[in-house]
């Protein structure tokens, strides 16, 4: 115990001091780094956060994250004339997590659920060295052309909260909470990107070309006995490692079959501007493989030695319009975008369904923007108006069938079988004393199943420190989605 | 043979009755023709014995540093808000500047060839939109409200422009307290160009742009990455369109009108703020009040400004004794934040160089005050350019103060910069 925590100790202390030797208040800290006259910017952050269950389910877990994260960018102007523009750009993320040393029954969940120390070593920090790599690229720009290539996080579509249109890169859930920063959520791919921006073109339309190397990588998925699996049963046996390290194992290998590439046009008609998108990819967290897959996956729960594949990641297409607009008479903005996803899902019943049947889901969103006048409030704070954002998410799947014989249904969304689903989200964001205080408020209400709920109060007093506390709130009649109830607290230092 | 005496009288009768025909029509005929009225472009604030008497008051004031002390000797040549924050040192600490002699402001001589081409063709239409405007500054001699404002909307300032403004504070005066700010804005005029070529508008020019603004934050460091772009339209008539790249969300997000109005970040103006009005003319009604010789900065160097903790402006600034346009302005919308805006307007750069803003309820709210630099591009064209913004709000005693230092971008310019699919660009 004492060896675990004299190294974190130690590093948290080195950096501290690293930060009050350069001087917090001092001009040269005020702004991010420039170096060599400006053609290389640095900018990043520290961060420190606890997150503290407000229920405990039978694992008795009560810290089940305590993190220091360091994230870094940085981007160096290689060459700019009147012709070239080239540049380098690069995101690094590291962090170490000492909730297995602060709360032992965290550690035991995460070594009995998942492959021992092996998975505890993973929780606490990302040991892949790409993994700390988020981005790296190189952007060359000449004329109407601009290219863009290297390890990449892309966003397409309008909606930020949940996924419509905007799936290039998959996604880092291991240590999610609601409404994530989005750096920390999508793992980078590399991918070649050429943008042709014509100055003349009818309707201001550009293109954009995504080509992503056969380099697949799955959804990363959290390991067992932590945050996203409180209120579940713990699996037997290690059962979840094993079945987490089959998804890495039974991903495809990297040919040429499996580059993925995606087409964007861009416009604006009408003071509208709109986007047409098509991207060719496969499922990033897989399907269970059939029957022989379903059996393995229970040769795994019941400890008995997997034989075969688990998983398999079947090819889909997704093509979506998305649009946004002022629309001055009702002072909003008004986003849209539809998507329309050619994919696989599982067939059967139960969470080991052995069938997969390719259906389209149609996924609609539309948003309204708004800067709300609150009086009495808005006048005496300095007309600061309140930010507001509503989403209306429907998702239908087409060709739905449910066998009344053998009561097998499609399963999508892991547990829905119903053929639509809607969901409102919305967030509320203010600022108090210029912006010092900022509470916001974020809510997502599923028509067929979870409320979800944040509350967060940060306090930014200075140049570079944030101070946050935020709430995160499920309900679920009947389940126990309130187990992922939690109190989380972040000290970050900006610079 | 020698006319007789009832002939000279004929003669002379004959003389009084033509003249008396022809100068009336003359007269009549004389201003389609630009015969009686002379068009003049440049007109300098002072000339002649307006000119004597400037400086014979220089005499006594110019060189002087104005504090506290001796602010009331200037008083009848400052804003009644602009005097109380240097005359009140107890409330607003020890705020100064130094007087320099009045020096007209030179313009480029292709400005103003292109205003006096146009002279006498632009005009202003019922629905308030200028028209017939091509390059150069619209109104060689305004009279009323919104011809000054015009003049404003149209002045002669360098056309591709870079400005960094990495001395930004906002400043809590009360707790004696700044944040760090930063920014770098980038313009690029693509119609009505009057200093640079292509002139009067850029080759191509599909969506009818006017102008085109990026705004990239530089510090502090959360805000790094975040850019704002607003594009103005050739059509007056036309709402402008703005956009923001949140770095949080990776998003490019469409901002509205009422977005115009959101105090962002913490500062103390709003959109519509910058330069003194930020928005199409057309918005609000005008009334021009009077002229008023006031002491204002246009011939500063950047460099000897600074900010220091405890004074609530910018310090270090010269001014000197212009002849301003007093304009009173009222938005047409109801509900704007503001229920009245004076500006003073410099006749010879036509920035608003200082303006009084006030809440609904009819009090006092902001002042803003810009002092100008002068600047000469690599092209050799001579420009002036606000080089400090103050956005100060005197009921909570807190200030946004920028200081900026413009950068030559002349030729480099690329119109695809201000859409929004390049603003994601840049921004991923």
């Amino acid at each position: 115990m004492k060896k675990i925590f004299i190294k974190p100790f130690l590093l948290i202390l080195a950096v501290l001091t690293c930060i009050l030797f350069t001087g917090t208040g001092s001009d040269a800290f005020m702004k991010p780094f420039d170096l060599f006259g400006r053609d290389l910017e640095i900018k990043g952050s520290l961060q420190h956060s606890l997150d503290v269950r407000t229920h405990r389910d039978v694992r008795d877990i009560q810290f089940s994250s305590y993190r220091t994260t360091l994230r870094v960018e940085a981007k160096y102007q290689l060459i700019k004339n009147n012709k070239f523009k080239i540049s380098l750009y690069s995101l690094g993320h590291y962090y170490h997590d000492f909730a297995g040393s602060i709360d032992d029954h965290q550690r035991d969940a995460i070594r009995n659920e998942d492959a021992g120390s092996h998975a505890l070593k993973n929780f606490r920090r990302t040991n892949e060295g790409e993994e700390m790599l988020k981005e790296l690229y190189l952007d060359i720009r000449w004329g109407n052309w601009k290219v863009r290539m290297g390890k990449q996080i892309v966003s397409w579509g309008e909606t930020a909260f949940f996924q419509v249109g905007d799936v290039i890169n998959p996604l880092d859930v291991t240590n999610l909470k609601v409404w994530p920063d989005f750096d920390d959520l999508k793992v980078g791919l590399w991918m070649l990107r050429v943008f042709y921006v014509p100055p003349d073109w009818w309707q201001n339309i550009s293109l954009e070309l995504l080509f992503i190397f056969p380099d697949f990588e799955t959804t990363r998925l959290p390991q067992g006995g932590t945050g996203l699996f409180f209120g579940g049963n713990p699996m037997p046996n290690n059962a979840f490692g094993k079945l987490l390290h089959h998804m890495e194992h039974d991903k495809p290998g990297n040919d040429w079959n499996n580059a993925e590439w995606g087409i964007r046009i861009r416009g604006i008609t009408c003071d509208t501007d709109w986007n047409l998108f098509y991207f060719r990819s496969r499922i990033d967290d897989g399907l269970v493989n059939g029957s022989r897959g379903a059996s393995q996956m229970l040769n795994a729960i019941l400890g008995v030695p997997i034989t075969d594949r688990i998983y398999r990641f079947p090819h889909y297409h997704i093509a979506g319009f998305s649009f946004s607009r002022a629309v001055a008479p009702i002072r909003s903005v008004i986003r849209g975008e539809i998507a329309l996803n050619f994919k696989d899902f599982q067939y059967g019943s139960g969470p080991t369904a052995s069938g997969i049947r390719t259906r389209k889901l149609l996924i609609t969103a539309l948003t309204i923007d708004r800067k709300i006048f609150i009086p009495w409030l808005t006048p005496w704070n300095r007309m600061r108006y309140l930010g507001a954002s509503i989403t209306w998410y429907h998702y239908a799947l087409l060709g739905h069938k449910h066998d009344k014989g053998t009561g097998a249904y499609v399963i999508w969304d892991k547990t829905n079988r119903d053929s639509s689903k809607d969901t409102l989200s919305m967030m509320f964001d203010y600022g108090f004393y210029w912006d010092y205080i900022l509470p916001t408020f974020q809510f997502a209400y599923d028509f067929n199943g979870t409320t979800t709920l944040a509350y967060i109060l940060k306090y930014a007093p200075g140049d570079h420190w944030r101070f946050q506390v935020s709430y995160q709130q499920k309900n679920e009649q009947g389940r126990t989605a309130h187990m992922q109830d939690q109190m989380m607290f972040s000290i970050q230092y900006e610079f | 043979m020698e006319a007789t005496m009832t002939q000279k009288y004929f003669y002379a009768i004959k003389g009084v009755v033509a003249a008396l025909i022809i100068i009336p029509v003359l007269c009549m005929i004389s201003p389609l023709y630009g015969i009686a009225e002379e068009i003049r472009y440049p007109v300098p604030c002072y000339e002649g014995k307006n000119l004597k008497k400037v400086r014979a008051w220089e005499k006594t004031w110019a060189g002087k540093k104005i504090d506290h002390t001796n602010v009331d000797g200037v008083k009848e040549y400052m804003p009644d808000s602009w005097y109380e924050v240097h005359k009140n040192a107890d409330v607003w600490g020890k705020n100064s500047f130094t007087i320099v002699p009045y020096k007209q402001i030179k313009i480029a001589p292709s400005q103003v060839e292109w205003t006096l081409k146009q002279a006498g063709k632009t005009y202003i239409d019922d629905n308030d939109y200028l028209q017939n405007q091509v390059a150069g500054t619209a109104f060689t001699k305004p009279t009323t409200g919104i011809e000054v404002m015009y003049n404003f909307d149209t002045k002669p300032t360098i056309d591709e422009r870079q400005q960094l403004m990495d001395d930004m504070y906002l400043y809590d005066h009360r707790r004696k307290s700044a944040r760090k700010f930063g920014a770098d804005v980038h313009v690029l005029k693509m119609a009505e160009r009057s200093a640079i070529a292509p002139m009067p508008e850029l080759p191509t020019n599909p969506r009818g742009l006017l102008q085109g603004s990026l705004v990239f934050y530089i510090a502090p460091p959360e805000l790094k990455g975040t850019i704002m772009l607003d594009n103005q339209y050739k059509d007056r008539s036309r709402e402008w369109d703005g956009w923001m790249w949140i770095a949080a969300l990776r998003r490019v997000r469409r901002q509205d009108t009422t977005q115009r109005q959101d105090h962002r970040f913490g500062m103390d103006f709003c959109s519509d703020d910058q330069n003194g009005w930020f928005g199409r003319v057309a918005r609000n009604k005008y009334k021009l009040l009077r002229r008023h010789d006031i002491l204002m900065g246009r011939h500063n160097i950047p460099q000897d400004i600074y900010f220091e903790k405890g004074t609530f402006l910018w310090q270090g600034t010269t001014r000197e004794r212009i002849n301003t346009y007093v304009v009173e302005t009222v938005s047409k919308d109801p509900q704007y934040l503001y229920s009245k805006m004076i500006f003073w307007i410099d006749p010879e750069t036509w920035f608003i160089l200082y303006s009084d803003k006030y809440d609904r309820q009819g009090r006092l709210w902001k002042i803003n005050s810009y002092c100008l630099a002068s600047y000469t591009s690599k092209d050799g064209i001579q420009y002036s350019e606000k080089c400090t913004n103050l956005h100060a709000d005197i009921q909570r005693k807190h200030a946004t103060l920028a200081r900026g230092l413009d950068k030559d971008l002349t030729g480099v310019y690329d119109i695809t910069h201000y859409t929004p699919a390049e603003l994601n660009r840049i921004g991923e």
